[in-house]
């Protein structure tokens, strides 16, 4: 069966290697590097992340984006191709917001494939919801999910979501 | 869980129209140059009050507040949904045509901002007995004692409700409009300070 190829992105820091991290069946391909400027964190994503997963059988392969804009020529890179893209975005920081709109509005307008929008950190008590967040996005509800990147069956909640949005259909998978 | 953030990242009307129709209290707080924060209590999609601190505005402030939060480009927000308590008098204002309103008086403003005045120019009434129609009529009985006297933005009373800059904003727009007979009032150029030199009669090489 031919591997359906996922794109996850969104701003620095949103959480997309841990997400790629929590799902993948192997190790990590990473291409993690020391940061040249403060983003928050040591180590930052300079080319791409890479995945894989079976779901039902089906083969997944993720590739994350860096969440930086200086490596935005990557972004037309690897979601060429893709079925469908994760925008992932933390939801206790609000000022990435508009960054993240900004990725999206970038990467939908130039490849049209089905989105879902992930918040990240819905484990900490001050965070914005997912509904929240579509109403920021001017999304529909069921379009906006709320994860925890750092556990696996949240992280695989919020691909079914993303699945069901690019085969139309219910996922009648076992996971 | 709430809404929360900075004006900086989301401007008060990008959040208001997020906002929608939701029912709640939005705090904007840790504003530049403001001792204390404001608070807007919003059901359905309408505001019931504003609050400065621990006082409730009257309709007249809080529309001037409002404005000024518009323009607001610093400050942190927190929307907490619920049932916002009942406070004085409800304004009922429609978040959306607010919104509107908000956004054509901002462009008027930076329209008519080339045109305002010297701080030292003085707006003072020529005649107390005028007719005008709303909303001027609101603006003139409030600003009737004020422009009485003549004030200049220098002496413009603090805490009036008034700020300087939409006082001249709507004489400089009705001077604009031709209603300057119909408002009775008069505009003194601000007077140049004359140089010592001058006034003592001596002649510049």
């Amino acid at each position: 069966m031919k591997p359906l190829k996922l794109v996850v992105s969104g701003p620095v820091g949103a959480g997309k290697t841990t997400f790629i991290g929590s799902l993948s069946e192997i190790p990590v391909v990473e291409t993690d590097e020391l940061v040249s400027e403060d983003i928050g964190k040591e180590r930052t994503t300079v080319a791409l992340d890479f995945g894989l997963l079976t779901l039902d059988g089906v083969p997944i392969h993720l590739f994350g984006t860096p969440g930086q804009e200086r490596f935005d020529f990557v972004w037309d890179i690897l979601v060429e191709g893709a079925l469908g893209l994760v925008l992932l975005v933390a939801g206790d920081s609000p000022k990435d917001f508009p960054k993240a709109r900004h990725i999206l509005e970038y990467l939908t307008s130039r490849h049209p494939v089905p989105f879902v929008v992930g918040v990240t950190r819905q484990d900490l008590p001050r965070v914005w919801t997912p509904e929240d967040v579509a109403d920021y996005f001017g999304l529909p509800h069921e379009q906006v999910v709320g994860l925890n990147a750092t556990s696996p069956t949240s992280s695989t909640l919020a691909l079914i979501r993303m699945l069901e949005l690019v085969t139309g259909e219910k996922w009648q998978g076992v996971y | 869980m709430a809404v929360f953030g900075n004006l900086r990242d989301m401007p008060l009307p990008d959040l208001v129209a997020m906002l929608g129709r939701r029912s709640g209290v939005l705090e904007v707080f840790g504003l530049p140059g403001k001792r204390s924060g404001y608070a807007l209590a919003l059901d359905g999609g309408k505001v019931l009050w504003v609050r400065e601190g621990n006082r409730l505005l009257d309709p007249v402030e809080a529309r001037f507040t409002l404005q000024e939060l518009f323009r607001l480009q610093e400050g942190a927000f927190e929307f907490t949904p619920g049932v916002p308590p009942a406070e004085g008098m409800v304004l009922g204002w429609p978040l959306e045509r607010l919104l509107l309103t908000l956004t054509t008086v901002e462009d008027e403003f930076q329209a008519y901002r080339p045109l305002l005045p010297d701080p030292k120019t003085r707006f003072q009434a020529a005649a107390l007995e005028v007719w005008l129609e709303e909303p001027l009529w609101s603006f003139w009985e409030r600003a009737r004692p004020l422009l009485q006297g003549g004030p200049r933005r220098k002496s413009w009373p603090t805490g009036s409700g008034f700020p300087w800059t939409r006082c001249a904003t709507t004489c400089t727009s009705c001077a604009w409009r031709a209603r300057w007979p119909r408002c009775g009032l008069t505009r003194k150029p601000a007077r140049t300070r004359r140089s010592k030199a001058s006034s003592a009669g001596s002649s510049p090489p």
